[in-house]
């Protein structure tokens, strides 16, 4: 036990790695920021997609199908490899000059994309078919109905899935460091092969927590005040 | 402007399945501008499904339908521009939650018809004071009464001055207390003219307000006329054995 | 009578020593009778195989022949060498080993000396500079540090950039082949990792890279890697060094590896 935590815990390592550590964890954040702005946008353009009614749109939501199911599929770590070893050798001049860190982010963005996707459609889904309706009944085009009706409803509904992805997106960051992107856990990695002492994981896990325990608190809050409001309502 | 044969309203043999079941089998319903016709029947019975056919949420499979000279289910046609024209005001789940009274009224005047945000607000506004709600126009709809919230819901659909209302059970899901509130003001609509369908299960307030009274018996219209005769003297079975069940019931 | 005794008494000593000798000498491995050899291939001439689960399946290289070579010195028989899959960054971790030596092109050094056990020296190596197709070649260590340079997570090629050259820009890959296909679609500049590897792998793919710039000299040495302790340790350095005295591993370098490191130029 003694050695497990000194192998894991020690104070002298922890300032040791703490500025490597940090310097890596910095990466984490950029890329999760970028990501999270790409995904929220993309994922809610292929949810309603998914959702266009006729005939005519028909290829349009079987691609969507197609992507989502695709994506929720495979594994970041095959899509991260593709993304950065594979790209590149396309023989494109912007994707051989992208960089593997906005690579990694193309990576995390399409995977994530999908699940957030679904995430979007459960929460457009949930709002009751009288709302988009009544919607419509007043000349509303389906687009308009989607927009100032079922998306505000649908959107409020789902903050819970979609920071609970959001947290998943954050710490899956750390996958791109096994491909030539020096974040936190490749840091970790390389601490713990220096110096044979694994507190170098220890301290980007403190970097991670801190980061997502104000947003588990801020989803527990946005719970439980729905649950009050619909409490209030009910009555 | 009317249909050939004078009506604002003109459903001809309309029928409508949903899978295998004719909810709607082959009906035909006259309306005349500025009347007043009331829908009753039991549950099931079709009611729903003939209003939504009229502002087009529901496609007929057989029959059509022309509302102020336009036949609708034939062709191409503006769907939007048919439902600006066509006010319907539902049972449940009708106000917008996530807005104000005032921006559940506006929405339409503003998104549809263009109004300026000024301008669709003092509108609105009028509007809720003539039904006396004006001092919630800033709450939202889960601080009000369900009678309020029905109000409020036919000011939105009057907001978009239609040329017809249609009423789908409005006080159906309402505590009774709550009911007259709502009535009082679908009355004082009938009196202005407004062109309306309603149903109902209120059977008073039917035989008060409507020119014409259809029961609907299993996506037939049994038997249609005034309401005096109805109520009164019906003449098929089915409509004798359905109000008995009301009086009965002492829903009459 | 003391004599047919005395006579007795010597056979008996004569077939008692050899028998106890022979008792003494049998290898200490995991399982007796049997060698387990750690790989983690691929390394162009050094070894390559088909990785099946935990196994490598048709193991050959340099390695694999030495292997081979110092499990007849142990008395076993090739038949009975199983090959196990050890991923290189799990090689310096303290604590049991699943196989009985490892041969994964693993420098000997201080650090890992206090973690694992390693064998007498088997081969030596410097570090070599591998470019993209496309690179301008460095002409010095310091053109080197200015690079964008690609290197394995856990090896010396990595210790010496971060540590030695202090390059600024490093990318960590966790394994050769993702490194080598980084080079390949220019992720980097250069791969910095030991040189037979490299020439080798240039060898094998000439149009996927640049040129090998050059080599540092870091004077590696390679040995076999054996838990902490492990009984086994005198044996295969014993059996390593008969067999470089005889010259075997000289052979075998000259099979497996057709490159005359010396001709590639130093880099200062």
């Amino acid at each position: 036990m003694h050695r497990v935590l000194h192998a894991f815990t020690n104070p002298f390592a922890f300032r040791q790695a703490l500025p490597d550590i940090w310097s890596g964890f910095l990466i984490n954040v950029h890329m999760m920021v970028i990501a999270e702005a790409l995904v929220l946008v993309l994922a809610l353009l292929i949810a309603i997609v998914r959702g266009l009614p006729g005939r005519g749109s028909k290829p349009l939501r079987g691609l969507a199908i197609l992507y989502t199911d695709f994506f929720r599929g495979t594994p970041l770590t095959i899509v991260a490899y593709a993304c950065i070893l594979g790209l590149p050798g396309l023989g494109y001049g912007f994707l051989k000059n992208a960089s593997s860190e906005a690579l990694g982010v193309v990576a995390l963005t399409v995977v994530y994309t999908a699940y957030v996707t679904e995430v979007y459609r459960a929460g457009i889904e949930s709002v009751h078919g009288s709302q988009r309706m009544a919607a419509r009944s007043l000349g509303l085009s389906y687009l308009q109905a989607l927009r100032y009706v079922v998306l505000p409803q649908a959107i409020r509904r789902v903050i819970p899935p979609l920071l609970n992805d959001f947290i998943g997106l954050q710490k899956d960051t750390a996958i791109i460091g096994a491909i030539g992107v020096t974040e936190a856990a490749a840091q970790g990695t390389n601490f713990a092969n220096s110096y044979f002492n694994y507190t170098g994981y220890f301290v980007g896990a403190v970097f991670f927590v801190y980061l997502t325990i104000p947003l588990a608190r801020f989803t527990d809050h946005i719970i439980r005040e729905r649950e009050q409001r619909e409490r209030a309502a009910g009555g | 402007m009317s249909s050939p044969n004078g009506h604002f309203v003109s459903v001809q043999k309309v029928t409508k399945r949903f899978g295998e079941l004719e909810v709607l089998k082959q009906v035909d319903l006259d309306v005349a501008e500025h009347n007043v016709v009331c829908l009753i029947g039991a549950s099931g019975s079709g009611k729903s499904t003939l209003l939504r056919c009229i502002n087009l949420l529901e496609k007929v499979d057989e029959g059509s339908i022309v509302v102020d000279g336009q036949p609708i289910t034939h062709g191409k046609v503006d769907v939007n521009a048919l439902r600006r024209k066509i006010g319907i005001v539902f049972q449940a789940y009708n106000l917008f939650p996530h807005m104000t009274v005032l921006q559940n009224v506006t929405l339409g005047p503003r998104k549809v018809r263009g109004l300026d945000r000024a301008k669709a607000r003092s509108a609105a506004l009028e509007l809720l004071r003539s039904i006396g709600l004006d001092d919630k126009a800033d709450e939202y709809p889960d601080r009000l009464s369900g009678g309020q919230q029905q109000r409020v819901a036919i000011a939105r659909a009057l907001a978009m001055e239609p040329k017809l209302l249609l009423l789908d059970e409005v006080t159906s899901a309402l505590d009774p207390q709550l009911v007259a509130e709502v009535l009082n003001l679908v009355r004082s609509l009938t009196e202005f003219g407004m062109t309306m369908i309603i149903a109902t299960h209120e059977m008073s307030f039917a035989r008060e307000v409507s020119d014409k009274v259809c029961f609907l018996d299993n996506g037939v219209i049994c038997e249609q006329g005034a309401p005096a005769q109805i109520f009164s003297d019906p003449q098929q079975p089915r409509t004798r054995e359905f109000l008995a069940r009301i009086i009965e019931a002492g829903r009459m | 009578m003391i004599r047919v005794l005395a006579v007795l008494a010597v056979a008996a000593a004569l077939v008692a020593v050899p028998a106890a000798s022979a008792r003494q000498a049998a290898p200490p491995t995991l399982t007796p009778g049997q060698l387990t050899v750690g790989l983690d291939p691929p390394a162009v001439g050094f070894q390559v195989g088909t990785l099946r689960g935990n196994n490598v399946i048709n193991p050959r290289g340099f390695e694999i022949d030495l292997a081979k070579a110092i499990a007849k010195k142990l008395g076993i028989p090739s038949t009975k060498i199983k090959w196990l899959h050890v991923p290189f960054a799990t090689l310096f971790r303290p604590g049991a080993k699943p196989f009985d030596f490892a041969f994964e092109e693993s420098t000997i050094t201080v650090a890992r000396s206090r973690v694992v056990n390693f064998s007498a020296p088997y081969f030596n190596a410097n570090q070599g500079v591998l470019l993209k197709k496309g690179a301008t070649a460095p002409h010095s260590l310091a053109d080197l540090k200015q690079m964008t340079l690609c290197a394995q997570s856990a090896t010396t090629g990595l210790d010496y950039v971060q540590h030695k050259l202090h390059a600024s820009s490093v990318q960590i890959y966790n394994s050769t082949s993702a490194a080598f296909s980084a080079l390949q679609v220019g992720r980097c500049d250069a791969f910095v990792m030991d040189v037979p590897i490299i020439a080798s792998q240039k060898k094998t793919k000439p149009s996927a890279y640049g040129p090998v710039a050059g080599q540092i000299v870091t004077n590696e040495k390679y040995g076999a890697v054996l838990a902490k302790g492990s009984k086994l340790t005198p044996f295969v350095s014993s059996a390593i060094k008969a067999l470089t005295k005889d010259e075997t591993i000289g052979k075998l370098q000259q099979k497996w590896f057709a490159i005359n490191v010396s001709k590639i130029p130093v880099l200062k």
